[in-house]
């Protein structure tokens, strides 16, 4: 019986992290007023290219940090449209999904690449002495590397709300864009960097998913529609977390449990379609959808227009 | 255009004024043509270079591509017929737009909608066929204004966003049918297909597959024009558009009338979930929709949200959706994900070509 806890909540805890590192970075670009809607989009972007250059480079570095390039190619786009241009938050997020979509699947199709030479053991970390502790050992001490980036990241951003007046800027961004234009920063710039570090962090968890996260339980490498609602979840989170990087974790965990428990069910219950476990973590976000706070940042979703 | 970009407003709350009207008319009324030219042109210019790039006769292809779904029976019945559930998943979205509301739940509310009425299709007996009929459309009608009543209460009790609440949904509903058609519905062994419908439930056709329904989808769209333009429900509907706070202060129900358009919006897509069903395939299984709902939002997005262009948009995107069949004849060479290449670039070109049109002119 323990044993099949302990295996359950550490393959949750290996799916919570895409997820987890998608939220950071919607809470990060929704902080300073950005609702960037289109983050299952960028997520499948990250998965395609880290997925082609680690097959073509055989390097996990290469994969991810080609995964980090398109994502400021694409937080510039997203930026260009939405801070520049005005154009609505949800029209362009909606549209970007759906360009993604079909442009990823077209792509992945065009070339052949074969995921058997997907490689990524050299990420797996145990830590002797300590995952020997029930439950929690098996968890954190005997887990994938990018587990731990991204419990330092979600600790960063803790730290980069909290503790730094760049959070103050971003808060500011999101709240009052007119004061922070008062004290001389500039509202465009700040939200320029938030939302290309939103989706740097959203192609990173999306190159996680192709690379490690599917690998888990299916087999690494890319299909359509890889990210299978992780963005949207993932936004749902940050909203259910009200903005707060330790509660983002706490609902990140919650999710991955959830996911890990219905591909334990599928084994454990043989006769019931499988589709019957497969909604089980759509239904707890859309519970979260609904325990989530109401009170947004104030000028989320608006364009900030300066007055004359 | 100007609709969806007026509704961000409607949306955040801040808003005072939707029909952004435009000064010098004239010009800027043929401006969507513009830009929808331009995307068109950008896709097609992507597609070119691939196809150049691979060798291929660029103009043999481009000549195939346009010919092929006008000029061959096969190629016209199966464009037509598409228009059906493409022109009523459009109406989806540019309906419940018209309050500001985002139904982008239509993948969803086609697929309950097929299930719903596909079970009526196969299980009523002895019904002559004009109640047969009646009943199975009304029900996938149904079935999707029940998704949409739900997302609709929590819209309207909770506040909860509607956006992500239907993305939600889609899958939520995606699964529970294929686990219905592996489970009690299921009409082949293990496969995820229905048993046959009885022939009391089908549509009747005309010029291959082309069914009523294509007809049926028209005709709402021409009464949805005619009820907002012309009703006190619809002229309710454009207020609220404008301004939710307005609305409110006009005394406008606006849980009611919200409610009762995010349903019938929702039920426009249930309805072509199972027009498939009962005009085209004759049994409902897990992929008929695919895509579907995708497709729509696109026309939708085609049209600028406005429900009066929503009919040549959903022929655009039909025409372009033909490639998939035409890029058969290329296997091997182009995949069958092209249609989507191509409409993920139009939509694309579409949002930067406004944009970057409304930046200009403001």
């Amino acid at each position: 019986m323990q044993a099949a806890i302990e295996t359950t909540l550490s393959l949750g805890m290996l799916i919570a992290i895409p997820i987890l590192i998608a939220a950071l970075g919607e809470a990060i670009s929704e902080r300073a007023g950005v609702l960037n809607i289109g983050l299952e989009g960028v997520m499948e972007w990250g998965a395609l290219v880290g997925f082609i250059a680690v097959t073509s480079f055989q390097s996990l570095v290469v994969g991810f940090t080609a995964a980090l390039m398109i994502g400021v190619i694409f937080g510039l786009v997203v930026a260009i449209l939405t801070v520049s241009l005005h154009a609505n938050q949800f029209y362009t997020g909606i549209v970007l999904w759906i360009f993604s979509l079909g442009v990823t699947g077209f792509i992945h199709r065009m070339g052949f690449w074969h995921a058997s030479t997907l490689d990524t053991s050299p990420l797996d970390v145990v830590i002797p002495p300590f995952d020997r502790i029930p439950i929690l050992g098996p968890v954190l001490f005997r887990t994938n590397a990018m587990t731990y980036v991204a419990l330092v990241l979600t600790l960063m951003v803790w730290v980069l709300f909290e503790k730094t007046r760049a959070g103050l800027w971003i808060k500011a961004a999101g709240h009052r864009p007119e004061a922070l234009d008062t004290v001389g920063v500039s509202v465009v710039r700040v939200r320029y960097l938030c939302v290309v570090m939103c989706s740097v962090l959203a192609a990173i968890a999306g190159a996680h998913i192709s690379l490690i996260a599917t690998g888990l339980y299916y087999s690494a490498g890319f299909f359509e529609g890889i990210v299978a609602g992780r963005g949207w979840i993932a936004i749902i989170l940050v909203n259910f977390g009200s903005w707060r990087p330790l509660r983002i974790l706490f609902g990140a965990i919650l999710i991955g449990a959830s996911w890990a428990l219905q591909i334990r069910l599928q084994t454990l219950l043989p006769g019931y379609p499988v589709h019957v476990f497969l909604m089980l973590p759509y239904v707890v976000a859309l519970m979260f959808l609904f325990l989530g706070r109401v009170s947004f940042p104030e000028a989320l979703g608006r364009a900030y227009v300066r007055q004359r | 255009m100007a609709a969806f970009e007026a509704e961000s407003q409607a949306t955040s709350g801040g808003a005072e004024e939707i029909e952004v009207s435009r000064p010098g008319s004239e010009a800027s009324r043929y401006l969507p043509l513009g830009y929808l030219a331009l995307s068109l042109l950008l896709s097609y210019g992507v597609i070119g270079l691939v196809v150049w790039s691979l060798g291929l006769d660029v103009t043999g292809f481009f000549k195939d591509m346009f010919l092929y779904p006008l000029t061959t029976q096969s190629g016209l019945s199966t464009m037509l017929r598409r228009i059906s559930p493409i022109l009523l998943s459009s109406l989806t979205l540019a309906f419940a737009f018209r309050i500001g509301f985002w139904n982008v739940g239509s993948p969803g509310q086609l697929m309950v909608g097929m299930i719903a009425g596909t079970w009526v299709a196969i299980h009523l007996q002895g019904l002559p066929w004009f109640l047969h009929v009646g009943l199975t459309l009304t029900t996938g009608f149904g079935a999707g204004a029940l998704l949409g009543l739900i997302l609709a209460y929590a819209k309207f009790h909770f506040g909860v966003n509607e956006v992500l609440l239907s993305l939600l949904l889609n899958f939520v509903s995606q699964y529970s049918v294929t686990a219905l058609l592996y489970g009690p519905m299921q009409g082949r062994p293990l496969l995820p297909y229905t048993a046959p419908i009885l022939p009391s439930a089908e549509l009747p056709r005309f010029f291959g597959r082309v069914h009523v329904g294509v007809l049926l989808a028209i005709t709402l769209v021409l009464i949805t024009v005619a009820v907002i333009r012309y009703t006190r429900f619809g002229y309710m509907m454009r207020v609220m558009g404008s301004s939710m706070a307005a609305a409110r202060a006009a005394g406008i129900d606006v849980v009611r009338v919200g409610t009762i358009a995010v349903c019938v919006s929702a039920g426009f897509s249930g309805l072509a979930g199972v027009m498939e069903v009962t005009g085209v395939y004759g049994y409902g299984f897990d992929t008929i929709v695919q895509g579907i709902g995708f497709y729509g939002m696109i026309s939708a997005f085609i049209a600028f949200g406005r429900l009066g262009y929503l009919i040549p948009a959903a022929v655009i995107t039909s025409m372009v959706l033909s490639t998939g069949e035409l890029v058969k004849a290329y296997s091997k060479v182009l995949p069958s994900q092209t249609p989507q290449l191509l409409l993920g670039l139009i939509a694309f070109g579409l949002l930067l070509t406004t944009a970057l049109g409304q930046r200009a002119s403001r």
